[in-house]
């Protein structure tokens, strides 16, 4: 019921948000509708930006002003969806990171990721900043280095799975060694997170007074209680609708939780994830199962919202696509150089320097760039968004030109040259106990193979 | 004991995070804890024999602003967005339950109800009200015209059925036949009419009062309210429907989105989000030539979560310390309405010749009382500002008392007629 009678205004208004409304529900029909989605797979579109275009037009259409629809404050109401969808991110891969498979890396793998992440981080970073600072962006304002640190963190984070659209399959799991780095640059990402939370805080809303590392250990600390109560509900739904009900409830209490110590949801629902599938657990698979039924649509709701803040008429935002994608092959030639020099010797051949040059731009990047509060109000978090996405969508083109047209051999670096493979051979970490299947991390896990219904029968 | 235990430690926590900062906002903090304490809560009800729906609705009136105060009012505020979408989805599946073919056999029946019992309940309380009007405040001064006007402003707003009751009840019991089928119809539709006799009794009453309300702009309002939300929820069901059979995967993420689109910009245009999804559902299920059972089924078994937030909130708009100033009117009140549902459908039933169960039965989904009264409950201050406030406290009131008592009773009566039990359990990770 609502009262008030509808005025020339508001009808005005009504006329406005119901076409709005058409067009966006036409945009998600043709998204997930058989023939685009065939020219989508004709196409070999499957990262995570150009399959679900389709949403971030739909975000860019809902949020033009003679719509309406998602403006300034819609963004806002929606920025709780937001941490709720960077909580089950930082959740999920913490759920997949299984420890042991840390025992099985050859030594020196550590010197490689966090080289092989720091490179694109700091070039891509430094050539961007330097534009934007170039651009009229005042370089004492700490909001540009907020944003610099935002896009060299994007360029540093790589997709560890193929994304296959709206209405399409779920997502495709990579596998091989440039997987594994991907999870573990991911993994390096929300670490990184956990630290600037705790050390970069606006404290004057809060009647705790603790010094940055005392926050790294709240942090640590919530995450660690909230896996454990974690562990303790899910033993106690009796059916599959009840568990969904217990992981929804317990991730969006724990990205709350740490929302409202200011702490990172991402951070603190990675430490849960870590305890939750790391302890002995009989509700594992089932737990994976549901991540697993959310993980498409809180994607797309990263998408949609990251149409919603995009700005593509400001070119100057695009004069930044080039320098980010160029960044992060430059980072990654760097990152590979100096590793293959330093531990190349000491890995198994191959591990250090059969590496992908071009690699997809992570989800979680989007996610970074579009969690960076005040969206509306940062002048230079604009490009930053058309950066990444401009990126993301060069990125997996480039990548379509090299894996997807037949024939096409990947670019690799092989003895400190760039060239072409044509056997394009993939990487496996074979796992000792398991025979000669991928690691063992859940991560891996076949999403076709059967898994075991809940522990008790639905009453 | 261990749900006892997680909901010491859930609230435990809770309490330590509120004592960093009580500023607003935190909805994801308000959705994730409601979500667990109802569900939890709901886990050791079920052990005395309640149903779930109370342990729910227990979770928000204890978590809530009026007792323990660890969800405030702001977050509750904060989480209207999400009621919204609940909203939605579960019109959307009340809609599609109805299937006009099943229940054209007993329509007549339907209808004698509608008039008997419904209107007719709405008659007994304004003649009730009109009885204690003597013994209650908000009735000072007023001249008997304009009691009796009051009276039937608050007759029909204590007069609404709760939809979601009912398919929370029948999702809980697994029920299915012909009285879940009547019992779900018979809420649908007498929501309908109260809308209806909302916009009369209101138009008429401002008229009697004198200047305080424009009629022709609240009939206006209503109508469009009424038509445009049945006219905009067929377009939404015919284009899901076309979605459903062009597309097909990712038809239940469309409808989602359907949900929150229809969520968000429904009341902005002053539609009724229910009204849409309820008339798009039963469009989808009577008349579209797409086979929505699958998209349906989705959101049946993931309808839990929606369930536990939507009662929970519920729960923690009830404030305890108002229903007991005001417990002897409102118990008054509630029996009669009660009764006269008894009475006024057994009269129907027993003229029309309804099935056995429904005559035994059908009058108790008409008891519980949910989110029309408190769409109602939000309306009447700004519609009619002399009395809407004491009104709304006490539709508030007897909304409290019913929506802890009936889901007891209505749970009972499915159980009794055997239903319970017999749709298969739709767990959407099975699939």
């Amino acid at each position: 019921m609502s009262a008030p009678a509808p005025t020339a205004h508001s009808s005005v208004f009504a006329i406005q948000v119901i076409g709005g409304l058409v067009g966006l529900l036409v945009l998600a029909y043709l998204g997930g509708h058989r023939r685009v989605v065939r020219f989508q797979e004709r196409l070999g579109l499957g990262g995570v930006i150009t399959a679900g275009f389709p949403f971030v037009a739909l975000g860019l259409v809902a949020s033009w002003p003679s719509i309406g629809i998602l403006g300034p404050e819609v963004i806002d109401r929606l920025r709780p969806v937001l941490h709720f969808g960077l909580g089950w991110l930082g959740f999920v891969i913490g759920a997949q990171l299984d420890i042991r498979v840390l025992d099985r890396v050859p030594r020196g793998t550590a010197y490689l990721l966090v080289v092989e992440a720091l490179a694109p981080f700091a070039i891509t970073a430094a050539a961007v900043g330097a534009v934007m600072i170039a651009l009229g962006l005042a370089w004492d304002d700490p909001a540009v280095w907020r944003d610099i640190v935002v896009l060299g963190a994007a360029a540093a984070m790589t997709a560890p799975r193929k994304f296959r659209g709206f209405a399409n399959h779920s997502w495709r799991e990579g596998r091989g060694v440039d997987v594994l780095f991907a999870q573990l640059d991911e993994v390096v990402g929300v670490i990184g997170l956990l630290f600037i939370t705790a050390y970069v805080r606006d404290d004057a809303s809060g009647t705790w007074n603790l010094p940055g590392t005392a926050w790294v250990f709240v942090s640590l600390g919530l995450g660690v209680a909230i896996g454990v109560l974690f562990f303790a509900m899910v033993r106690v739904p009796v059916s599959n609708a009840e568990f969904l009900a217990v992981v929804l409830g317990g991730i969006a209490f724990a990205s709350g939780l740490a929302g409202q110590l200011q702490l990172s949801p991402i951070a603190v629902c990675f430490v849960a994830g870590v305890v939750v599938t790391n302890f002995p657990n009989d509700q594992r698979d089932n737990l994976f199962r549901i991540l697993r039924h959310l993980e498409r649509p809180v994607q797309l709701v990263f998408l949609l919202i990251a149409g919603a803040v995009w700005r593509p008429d400001d070119g100057r935002g695009w004069l930044l696509v080039p320098l980010f994608v160029a960044g992060r092959v430059a980072g990654k030639w760097v990152g590979v150089q100096v590793s293959r020099a330093v531990v190349g010797a000491r890995l198994p051949p191959g591990f250090a320097d059969r590496r992908q040059l071009i690699a997809p731009l992570s989800g979680l990047s989007i996610a970074l760039v579009i969690s960076v509060p005040s969206l509306s109000s940062d002048a230079g978090l604009p490009w930053v968004v058309t950066a990444v996405i401009g990126g993301a969508i060069a990125t997996e083109l480039l990548i379509r030109d090299r894996d997807g047209a037949p024939g096409a051999p990947a670019l690799r670096v092989t003895g400190g040259r760039v060239h072409q493979d044509s056997a394009a051979p993939i990487d496996e970490l074979d796992d000792p106990g398991s025979g000669s299947g991928p690691v063992a991390g859940p991560i891996y896990r076949d999403e076709s193979a059967p898994v075991a219904g809940p522990r008790r029968g639905p009453r | 004991m261990i749900p006892l235990l997680l909901l010491f430690a859930i609230a435990g926590l809770m309490q330590a995070a509120r004592s960093f900062t009580t500023s607003a906002g935190a909805t994801e903090l308000a959705f994730g804890f409601l979500l667990l304490t109802a569900y939890f809560t709901a886990r050791l009800v079920q052990h005395i024999g309640l149903p779930r729906l109370t342990g729910y609705l227990l979770a928000g009136v204890l978590a809530g602003p009026f007792v323990l105060a660890l969800v405030t009012r702001e977050m509750t505020e904060s989480l209207r967005v999400v009621n919204g979408v609940a909203t939605c989805i579960l019109g959307l599946t009340a809609g599609a339950e109805l299937n006009l073919a099943r229940i054209r056999p007993v329509m007549a029946t339907l209808r004698a109800v509608m008039v008997l019992a419904v209107l007719g309940a709405i008659v007994v309380l304004a003649v009730a009200l009109y009885a204690l009007s003597p013994v209650l405040p908000l009735f000072d001064g007023l001249a008997s015209g304009p009691t009796l006007a009051v009276c039937a402003v608050i007759a029909v707003g204590m007069a609404p059925q709760s939809p979601s009751v009912v398919m929370a009840l029948l999702a809980e019991t697994r029920a299915q036949g012909p009285l879940s089928e009547f019992l779900l119809a018979e809420v649908v539709v007498a929501d309908l009419v109260v809308v209806v006799c909302y916009a009369l009794v209101a138009a008429l009453a401002g008229s009697v009062l004198g200047g305080e309300l424009d009629v022709g702009a609240l009939a206006l309002s209503v109508g469009w309210e009424l038509v445009g939300s049945i006219g905009f929820g067929i377009a939404i069901g015919v284009l899901i429907g076309a979605f459903v059979r062009s597309v097909a995967r990712g038809a239940a993420l469309f409808a989602l989105l359907v949900c929150v689109v229809v969520a968000e910009i429904g009341s902005r245009v002053h539609l009724d989000p229910l009204i849409v999804m309820l008339a798009a559902g039963i469009w989808l299920e009577n008349f579209s030539r797409a086979d929505a059972s699958a998209l349906l089924h989705g959101f049946e078994s993931a309808q839990l979560p929606v369930f536990l937030v939507w009662f929970a909130l519920s729960g923690t708009r009830l404030d305890l310390v108002q229903l007991w100033a005001l417990v002897v009117p409102v118990l008054i009140l509630a029996a009669a309405r009660a009764g006269w549902f008894f009475v006024g459908s057994r009269i129907a039933c027993a003229i029309t010749g309804a099935p056995r169960a429904i005559a035994r039965s059908g009058w108790i989904g008409l008891w519980p009382q949910a989110g029309l009264s408190l769409a109602l409950i939000t309306v009447l201050p700004s519609n009619f500002p002399s009395f809407g406030r004491a009104a709304a406290a006490m539709i508030l009131g007897l909304l409290g008392v019913n929506l802890l008592v009936s889901p007891v009773v209505l749970r009972g009566a499915l159980i009794r007629s055997g239903e319970a039990g017999k749709k298969p359990a739709a767990d959407f990770a099975a699939r």
